[in-house]
């Protein structure tokens, strides 16, 4: 599937989100062609879920929206950006006036800065807060971007479109990123607004002829002075002129009307707006812009949300099976079947079979009735030696009764079934005993050697289990 | 030949190789595996993936059933006073007719394992030594391959450990590992893998990658199913069914609604669970959680199952029918308690207006309204832990159930202190704060998901 234009890496991480939200609530999508174009490409977890999520929000009508959205939130920007610069004007004309009055200096300059100066203080001051405690309101943007999330989300009512400010509210809302973005966008309207302003200032001062003047009541006119000087000392630094204190002082009786000093008013009023309204919001829109820039490329989706751990070992499975690389054989191989048995023998006898050192050897029949009398015990066989002896040694001496004691918690094999094959070869009648310690369990697989010792061909009755039954049997029971 | 590891898994028959295959590849429907001898009859691979990436492969072998046989069959090819090399010998034995016939399935393994790099030699820790274990282990050596042994069923106390240890040590294999295919330790996937890089020294980096990858998988996953808890816990706090009529039979009703609804919300979490560690609802293997197909055996309003649990029931809910479901009835709801009062007011003033108004509303109008008691969702948090506990700590080849504790009923004086809280003490701030917002139920809300990460550290060890 070809997609019209490509998301950036956090529209790409959004839909994620949309996706994800969706699926912790609706249960999942279905995915299988999405999953096998995410599985067919080399890349980490993160890159497949993203894949993912751009083939199946495109399919769900998510991709589309999250573009309208980015579309229309840059309109609104742009709405914003003209309207900021006419609020600027508009600010200039009015403080400035038509002309028929002289224009009040502190009036004019407080009328131009002072909500501005307001308003950054408060935002340093939240700044402030946010960067100490884990104040989670200021790391989402605050009112202003929930607002804004309202206001857009307000502009689609599609359904497509309804999840979306929630995913990208709690996209940004880590790593204080939805801090830096509104910052940076409230930043840039405010230099805006008062880039507005200065133009309409310089505007107003070139086509009209205003007075300046400063007024009191109860202050000196040194006061005004210094204040004048004080503002005017950064200004200076970049070329705007500061009214002299002759100026200053005559200002405060009427307009001046000197064309010097109506020019050093003029560049005076226009350095003060520029150094301490346009020229700090426009640094602090470019940090926050940067900040915001380098967090978004930092930006991963959080991989720990139970919706994308879920996807992990379906987009990038922990293990790929290689197949049968050696088949099985058409038919397992089996020890011999038992031949002829000898048809006189001699005393009875019993070995062990592979049995563990926990279990007493010879074995203890005290509880069981006794010593059995007229037996032979071959001991334990265990090793090829062991085997070979008691082969041999039986093959001489055939016995009666054989009885093959082996431990019940092994699982039977191919060697010890071959081996009881060939020792019940050697004698007139053979049973197995599957012994265990008292009290210890092992049940199960006295079933398996039941199934091994009927595939060898032995009676479904050559099993003892009981240390009492072996004991009878040996002693020419049943 | 590529260059990735390549490692046999070789082993007496019904050790638990496939197992072990099985929970290194976090792949429960590989091979097959059952209490028998023979049960695999071929060779399988599969490839462990760090990432993107193959890390190494590993091969399911059959078990070897004859060693004392094959062994005794090898020697006889070699003539006396002939000196031939391990590889050679094993090489002449594969060229033999009984290669492909009595010795069928142990030339597959030899085959195998001369095909790859090393082997894994898995031991039943239970079983005994005995002279075939050290034949088996002479002809394996034959391929002059690293072999590191790995003892399975460690953690039965049938288990000779040490007697398995020097055996080993004394056929001069030191390194050895312990891994219980049915309960593995924490660490000892990794534990494997760092004693077979030390063995294979050319293929350290994708193993430590390996290492890594699964580590963080891991933790993804820890942290995800505590999430999943948190939010099963929070949007139960925060549920308020409101009955509008008086009489006792909407009452009782509106009570065996809401019980059924709190019930399939806990199960759609532990199915949530289940499949985040791969269990499938239906799976057979499902059986080893404390689970009875993949749901909880004792109910949840069951008094019995709380006093098991060892939570007490809030003496104003014990009475009646309604055990396990808060109702204001005298207040209309207003009855939140100064906490989750509190909690609102910090989450958001408005809102808490706005609920108040409602309830203010809802007691003019005689409505009343339920809630899911305190000691339900203790009950929920507790035996949701137990649960995640059990899914961490178990691989995926176990088969019978674990016994949950024992006979013991908790009676919260041995156990951890993160479970004792759970049962005795306040219940986290998180959760009285969702008292307070009946919207969170729905989801979708900033500060709910911050609830949610809040009691997700709460339920952490």
């Amino acid at each position: 599937m070809t997609l019209p234009a490509s998301l950036t890496p956090l529209e790409a991480r959004w839909l994620a989100e949309v996706v994800r939200r969706h699926e912790e609530r609706h249960g999942p999508l279905e995915d299988s062609a999405a999953l096998a174009a995410a599985r067919g490409e080399r890349a980490d977890l993160e890159r497949r879920i993203l894949r993912r999520a751009d083939l199946l929000g495109a399919r769900e009508g998510w991709r589309d929206a999250v573009l309208r959205w980015h579309g229309r939130a840059r309109l609104g920007l742009l709405a914003g950006a003209i309207l900021a610069l006419l609020l600027g004007f508009g600010a200039a004309a009015g403080v400035l006036g038509d002309g028929s009055r002289p224009v009040n200096v502190v009036w004019a300059l407080g009328g131009l800065l002072g909500v501005h100066l307001a308003s950054l203080l408060l935002w340093l001051l939240g700044m402030a807060l946010a960067g100490r405690g884990r104040a989670a309101s200021a790391g989402r943007g605050g009112l202003a971007g929930r607002l804004w999330l309202r206001l857009v989300s307000a502009l689609d009512r599609s359904t497509a479109a309804a999840d979306l400010p929630a995913a990208l509210a709690g996209l940004l809302g880590r790593g204080r990123l939805a801090a830096w973005g509104v910052a940076a966008v409230s930043h840039g309207l405010w230099a805006l607004a008062l880039g507005g302003a200065a133009a309409g200032v310089l505007l107003l001062l070139a086509t009209r002829r205003y007075g300046f003047v400063w007024e009191t009541t109860i202050l000196p006119a040194q006061a005004f002075v210094s204040l004048v000087k004080a503002l005017g000392v950064l200004p200076a630094v970049f070329g705007f002129p500061v009214p002299d204190a002759a100026t200053v002082v005559a200002s405060g009786d009427g307009a001046v009307t000197s064309e010097a000093g109506r020019r050093a008013w003029s560049g005076w009023l226009l350095g003060c707006l520029l150094v301490y309204g346009v020229v700090p919001r426009l640094v602090l829109a470019a940090a926050c812009a940067g900040l915001w820039q380098r967090s978004v490329r930092r930006l991963a989706l959080d991989l720990s949300r139970a919706g994308y751990a879920r996807l992990r070992f379906r987009l990038l499975p922990a293990s790929e099976r290689l197949g049968v690389s050696d088949p099985a054989p058409g038919a397992m191989p089996r020890p011999h079947r038992p031949g002829a048995h000898p048809a006189e023998g001699e005393a009875a006898a019993l070995v062990a079979l592979e049995l563990g050192d926990d279990l007493r050897w010879p074995p203890d029949f005290d509880a069981a009735g006794g010593e059995v009398v007229d037996t032979v015990d071959a001991g334990r066989l265990d090793s090829r030696e062991q085997r070979r002896a008691a082969l041999v040694r039986f093959q001489a001496h055939p016995p009666r009764r054989l009885l093959i004691a082996v431990d019940a918690r092994l699982t039977p094999d191919r060697g010890s079934l071959g081996l009881i094959g060939e020792l019940a070869d050697r004698a007139v009648q053979t049973r197995v005993w599957a012994m265990r310690s008292p009290g210890a369990g092992g049940d199960e697989r006295v079933a398996l050697w039941r199934d091994g010792l009927l595939r060898l061909g032995l009676a479904a009755d050559g099993l003892i289990s009981e240390a009492a039954a072996a004991r009878a049997w040996l002693e020419e029971g049943p | 030949m590529s260059d990735i590891l390549r490692v046999a898994v070789v082993g007496h028959t019904n050790t638990g190789k496939t197992s072990l295959l099985r929970t290194l590849a976090r792949d429960a429907g590989f091979g097959e595996v059952s209490d028998a001898a023979g049960t695999t009859r071929h060779v399988e691979g599969l490839r462990l993936m760090a990432d993107d990436s193959p890390a190494v492969e590993l091969y399911d072998t059959p078990g070897m059933e004859d060693a004392i046989g094959l062994l005794e069959f090898i020697d006889e090819l070699v003539a006396a006073g002939e000196r031939i090399d391990g590889p050679e010998r094993v090489e002449r034995f594969l060229a033999t007719a009984e290669a492909g016939a009595r010795f069928e399935q142990e030339a597959k393994v030899l085959r195998q394992l001369l095909a790859s790099d090393a082997g894994l030699y898995v031991v039943d820790a239970r079983d005994p030594v005995l002279p075939k274990h050290r034949d088996e282990l002479a002809i394996l050596a034959g391929c002059a391959r690293p072999l590191l042994p790995v003892l399975n069923f460690v953690a039965s106390p049938a288990a000779r450990t040490s007697d398995w240890r020097e055996a080993l040590a004394r056929l001069g294999l030191h390194a050895v590992v312990s891994f219980d295919t049915v309960a593995p330790a924490l660490d000892g996937e990794r534990t494997l893998i760092e004693t077979l890089a030390t063995l294979i020294h050319a293929h350290r980096p994708a193993l430590a990658r390996l290492i890594e990858a699964r580590a963080r998988e891991a933790d993804e996953r820890r942290v995800a199913a505590r999430r999943l808890v948190a939010e099963l816990l929070v949007e139960l706090a925060a549920r308020r069914d409101v009955v509008a009529e008086r009489g006792d039979d909407e009452l009782r009703s509106a009570v065996a609604r809401m019980r059924e609804a709190v019930r399939r919300r806990e199960q759609a979490c532990v199915d949530a669970l289940l499949r985040l560690y791969r269990f499938r609802p239906d799976d057979a293997r499902a059986a080893e959680l404390p689970l009875t197909d993949g749901r909880w055996d004792d109910d949840l309003f069951n008094p019995e199952t709380l006093r098991q649990m060892g939570v007490r029931l809030s003496t104003g809910a014990a009475a009646g029918a309604a055990a396990g479901v808060g109702i204001d009835l005298m207040t209309g709801g207003l009855t939140l308690g100064a906490a989750a009062a509190l909690g609102a007011v910090a989450g958001s003033l408005w809102q808490t207006f706005g609920h108040y108004g409602e309830r203010i509303a809802a007691k003019l109008t005689g409505q009343r309204e339920l809630t899911v008691d305190d000691a339900i969702l203790r009950l929920i948090a507790l035996r949701q832990r137990m649960l995640l506990t059990a899914l961490e700590g178990r691989g995926h080849a176990a088969m019978a159930p674990i016994e949950l504790g024992g006979e013991g009923i908790p009676d919260g004086s041995d156990d951890d202190p993160v479970s004792a809280r759970w049962r005795k003490g306040d219940l986290p701030w998180a959760l009285e704060k969702a008292r307070a917002h009946p919207e969170w139920v729905q989801g979708d809300d900033e500060d709910r998901d911050e609830a949610i990460e809040e009691l997700a550290d709460e339920l952490a060890d």
